[in-house]
């Protein structure tokens, strides 16, 4: 199969911490500045509480609990707005400490035909062993862990399965995984803001490189 | 949780969440912070609001997932939960967040060089390919309402052309511009670093 863009595709950023989800509600944003006004008036709130925030923009889902922040959107002109919105969050809410990061990226590929789809997942987990225990064996997920490129505490996990959403299609998960040095010694968030800052655009350039290194090799 | 008593400050107006009054004006942005919240939410009901689809594994063990990993819960290979497969005498009030996907032909960041009357001159890098950077006159309808008063010489923008597929599954071909949108700094901020400016300036007999 050629590269080619993928039909579905996504980016979401996770970071790891100790947050007051109850700060993170569309009005504060508008506030501060970091989204439109008529967005934080439209948004789509599915919770504001303590414990957990969830709502959603036309372009963004956000999520908060006590330990967890998660942002994501599937619509490509927003990548640098979320990236932008991460960061201004963050440089606002500096003493927040955090101590683990991912940049993840989803993307859902039309494989051309049931054949090139069923010798693409041949030839990620070959049937040879299955044959004789399972019937008709097929591959349903497949992850691969490797450690960080640039060698920082961490790791990359690609995860391949067929797609439920692009028929014949193949997913492609990206996990790019980041910790702080010493996480003993968080104060605030300035490590990982600078991580972030810094490994963005390679971390989604390597994604696609990963996927696209997979799928060529058809 | 059982949520009582609403309380709504404006944020636009003071920038501190109201405690103890309601607030009777008409502006729609409100932060909301329910004094009579129960402080605890059970975990499975707060992981009912970040899963979106059924799974086999335990609560105990998904909740240790969302501590330790970076990963998302939902993923973006998981259908929808069908409604047709939930219990008839369960109505759900909750609200399942939805996007559209936009698919980028041809990326742009651009940097604000000069504003005209009805039109803005811009640098522009393109992100999609590597070349040289282009110079070009953008109108100034082009860009929404709410961003307009963010062109001003300096300011980033970011320039889309693509596939837009909607909830429904049409595709258009769209243009989107979206200015960067950093941090309001305050006064004080502004003169602390004013000051620290100073400092360095002259602890390196910069004059």
């Amino acid at each position: 199969m050629s590269t080619q863009h993928p039909e579905i595709q996504g980016i979401n950023v996770v970071w790891l911490g100790d947050f007051n989800p109850k700060i993170f509600q569309p009005a504060w944003f508008a506030a501060v500045g970091l989204i439109r006004k008529q967005e934080a008036e439209e948004a789509n709130i599915e919770i504001i509480h303590p414990e957990v925030v969830s709502f959603a923009l036309e372009w963004l889902i956000l999520q908060v609990t006590r330990e967890r922040f998660f942002v994501s959107t599937s619509q490509e002109p927003y990548y640098e707005v979320v990236r932008d919105l991460v960061l201004g969050t963050f440089s606002l809410l500096q003493h927040t400490p955090i101590h683990k990061m991912g940049i993840n990226m989803d993307m859902h590929f039309h494989m051309g035909s049931e054949d090139a789809w069923h010798a693409f997942g041949h030839r990620l987990a070959p049937k040879d062993l299955w044959q004789s225990v399972l019937e008709n064996p097929g591959m349903r997920s497949l992850t691969m862990e490797g450690g960080r490129p640039d060698g920082g505490k961490g790791y990359l996990r690609v995860k391949v399965e067929p797609s439920e959403r692009v028929h014949p299609g193949v997913y492609v998960n990206i996990n790019d995984h980041y910790e702080v040095a010493d996480p003993k010694s968080v104060v605030g968030n300035d490590e990982i803001r600078t991580l972030f800052e810094r490994s963005w655009s390679e971390s989604l350039q390597r994604s696609r490189r990963i996927a696209y290194a997979l799928l060529e090799k058809q | 949780m059982i949520a009582q008593s609403w309380q709504t400050g404006n944020f636009l107006a003071d920038e501190t969440p109201s405690q103890g009054k309601p607030d009777s004006s008409t502006r729609l942005l409100r932060v909301i912070t329910n004094i009579e919240f129960t402080k605890d939410m059970p975990k499975g009901q707060v992981l009912a609001y970040l899963i979106r689809t059924p799974t086999d594994s335990s609560a105990a063990n998904l909740y240790e997932t969302l501590t330790g990993q970076t990963i998302d819960l939902n993923g973006l290979n998981k259908a929808s939960v069908d409604s047709a497969h939930q219990p008839k005498h369960i109505i759900s009030l909750k609200t399942e967040p939805r996007q559209s996907a936009f698919l980028s032909l041809q990326k742009w960041e651009g940097v604000v060089l000069e504003v005209l009357s009805d039109s803005f001159l811009t640098r522009l890098v393109d992100l999609t390919r590597t070349g040289s950077d282009e110079e070009a006159a953008l109108p100034l309808d082009e860009v929404s309402e709410e961003d307009r008063p963010l062109i001003r010489p300096g300011a980033i923008f970011y320039w889309n052309i693509g596939y837009h597929t909607s909830y429904s599954g049409q595709r258009t071909r769209t243009s989107i511009i979206r200015f960067r949108r950093l941090p309001t700094w305050t006064r004080e901020e502004i003169e602390a670093a004013r000051r620290e400016a100073e400092r360095l300036g002259k602890s390196i007999g910069w004059k």
